[in-house]
């Protein structure tokens, strides 16, 4: 369970996050979905504690994430915008560092990295540097990486994004797996097809704030609009702006 | 503190697989610093040497009509050379030209001059801005000097007065110095140069780890780990520091093993750095590791790439470096409160060990003590700018 509720951001005289509010439940995948610059990332990172909120208040699994930050470090999984492997590392080494870090150590880290590089097919190249990985490879290790302590929560900042097609296929089945176990996902995007086709609920953020939320009908319904991009460009203020 | 093992060990591993960081630590510095060092000194002694057993070849002008003075130059390895400038005026433009180190030229009414008993004039032409002129000078007017006496003393007597009437002081040099102090003109360098090595050694390395990782992108799911940021730093700190100790350990061993190839002897210079002198230095110097690796990441915390890191982090280098050169301008004595200073601790406990002088238990445990405690709170203010957000805005 995520919970947002009133957060603000502000950087410098940039306002990020303007009283913003949303909630993610178990067992589903919540798509955040937005321009570029509307605050899904900086929503994400109070989340995952990397930045502290102005105002407002922002839980994971009933955990305040300014009071609790560790407790809620031990149940998230934060996959970032660029991945951000160590390229001097193997897969297999920047995996078992951060489950080493989540307290996996010895046998135990040692089986479930194996464990997490198995489902995620990634034996090929386990043992290679991540130096030369291609965008996919990338974000796959980086996804083990969020996977390897199983969390009960999932931050996903843009997954998709420079992924071909089968890669992104991959990524789904994985992540809807997540789902059927119970994991709280939340997933951010600019691509309104990959919400559409992913999520069972989807928050339209536009200017730090959330405009619409609901499932693909109720987004739907709130705006009028029959088809999904028609209905994301009405929730974001219209394309007056851009024409 | 949980964790920093772990941030330890893969900061160890990450940066001993960057050939680049490895270069720049272990090579650069620790081997060619005292390579270049060496043999620029091992140039000047040859030289000096040189210069001071072999026959002088002095050109001159008009010096053929006072053979006595010739005689005189000659007994002191002095060979003149008559025939290369005709007048003065040529060799005048060989000495300002640099084609001659030193020229001599004697006046037409020397021969006049000295039988009247008015003073004789000799002209000793030279360049001191040329450092090679220097020695050649200083033979050839110490020789004329002492002919000159000669003669007064020769007066003195022929007039019936002892000739110590007009030698009223007699100044007798006593000269304290070891052949192990005297090494000090040399390895007096040596603290800036351990500083040095000790700095770059974990700087790519501290950087690598700090700004390196918020620039490519790791440092943002780093910090959502159940550690502190105080176990992350630590990590961090620490593996830098490892690899200053180690540079420092390669920096002290060459120095040691290319001074015994050095002529210092000649110069009357203690002739290497012992074994036990040189675990002594990486002893006194270790400290200075982590609070030099303290100063680089708390440095680097307030960059935004690694171009803008180092531009800091040579600013941050010099700064440790300014005591060591305003006191071996103003030397001074050890003492307890100046054991409590980085760098300029460790400057004079080295400056005592070259020595040979020894140096206070009791002063290497301050130094060490308060150089640590210092770098822990290098540490703990980059600790405050890896709590949520700072690093990322």
């Amino acid at each position: 369970m995520i919970e947002v509720q009133g957060l603000v951001k502000r950087f410098g005289r940039v306002t990020a996050l303007d009283n913003m509010a949303f909630a993610a439940a178990d067992g589903e995948i919540t798509g955040l979905l937005g321009m570029n610059g509307a605050g899904k990332s900086t929503a994400l990172r109070i989340l995952s504690t990397a930045v502290e909120a102005d105002a407002g208040m922002a839980r994971v699994a009933g955990l305040d994430v300014a009071k609790k930050p560790l407790e809620v470090r031990r149940r998230i999984g934060v996959l970032p915008h660029n991945a951000g492997l160590y390229g001097h590392l193997s897969a297999r080494e920047n995996i078992a560092y951060h489950a080493a870090l989540h307290g996996l150590r010895g046998a135990e880290g040692v089986a479930r990295v194996d464990a997490i590089i198995e489902r995620l097919g990634l034996g090929e190249i386990a043992a290679r540097r991540a130096k030369g990985f291609s965008q996919g490879q990338r974000i796959r290790v980086a996804l083990a990486r969020a996977l390897v302590h199983d969390p009960p929560a999932l931050l996903l900042d843009e997954p998709t994004n420079g992924l071909d097609v089968l890669a992104t296929r991959g990524l789904r089945e994985v992540i809807r797996e997540r789902r059927a176990a119970g994991c709280c996902i939340l997933f951010s995007s600019h691509i309104m097809q990959e919400v559409a086709a992913l999520c069972d609920r989807i928050v339209i953020v536009a200017d730090g704030r959330v405009s619409v939320a609901g499932s693909a009908a109720e987004v739907r319904v709130a705006t009028g609009c029959e088809d999904l991009e028609d209905a994301f460009v009405a929730a974001v203020g219209g394309e007056g702006e851009l024409v | 503190m949980k964790g920093f093992g772990v941030v330890y060990r893969k900061e160890l591993m990450d940066a001993a697989r960057d050939r680049r960081a490895m270069l720049s630590a272990l090579l650069l510095l620790p081997l060619g610093m005292p390579l270049f060092f060496g043999s620029a000194i091992f140039l000047v002694v040859e030289d000096r040497m040189d210069d001071a057993s072999n026959t002088l070849s002095v050109p001159m002008v008009g010096a053929r009509a006072v053979p006595r003075l010739l005689a005189q130059l000659e007994a002191n390895g002095i060979e003149p050379d008559h025939d290369t400038y005709a007048d003065r005026a040529g060799l005048e433009a060989a000495v300002r030209g640099g084609e001659a180190e030193v020229g001599l030229v004697v006046a037409e009414d020397f021969g006049a001059a000295l039988q009247s008993g008015e003073p004789a004039r000799v002209w000793v032409l030279f360049d001191s801005s040329r450092t090679t002129s220097a020695l050649p000078t200083m033979r050839l007017k110490g020789a004329i000097g002492d002919y000159g006496r000669m003669i007064g003393m020769g007066r003195l007597q022929l007039r019936g007065v002892h000739p110590a009437i007009a030698a009223p002081i007699a100044l007798l040099d006593e000269d304290f110095s070891t052949p192990q102090s005297r090494s000090i003109v040399v390895f007096g360098m040596m603290t800036y140069f351990l500083i040095f090595a000790t700095f770059f050694g974990g700087s790519q390395v501290a950087l690598d780890a700090t700004v390196g990782e918020r620039e490519r992108g790791s440092l943002e799911p780093l910090l959502a780990m159940p550690v502190w940021p105080r176990a992350l730093v630590v990590g961090k700190v620490l593996a830098a520091a490892t690899f200053m100790v180690a540079a420092l350990a390669l920096s002290v061993i060459t120095f040691a093993v290319a001074s015994r190839w050095l002529p210092l002897a000649k110069l009357g210079m203690a002739t290497s750095l012992a074994p036990a002198t040189a675990a002594g230095l990486w002893l006194v110097v270790a400290p200075f590791a982590p609070f030099a690796a303290g100063v680089v990441t708390l440095a680097a915390s307030f960059a935004k790439t690694l171009k803008e890191a180092w531009t800091y982090n040579s600013f941050a280098m010099l700064v440790p470096t300014l005591p060591i050169i305003y006191f071996s301008l103003k030397p001074l004595q050890a003492s307890w409160p100046l054991m409590l200073v980085p760098s300029l601790s460790q400057h004079l406990l080295v400056t005592s060990l070259v020595k040979g002088e020894g140096v206070m238990p009791g002063y290497v445990i301050i130094s060490a003590a308060s150089t640590t405690a210092i770098a822990a709170l290098l540490a703990w203010a980059a600790t405050t700018r890896y709590r949520r957000g700072r690093l990322l805005a």
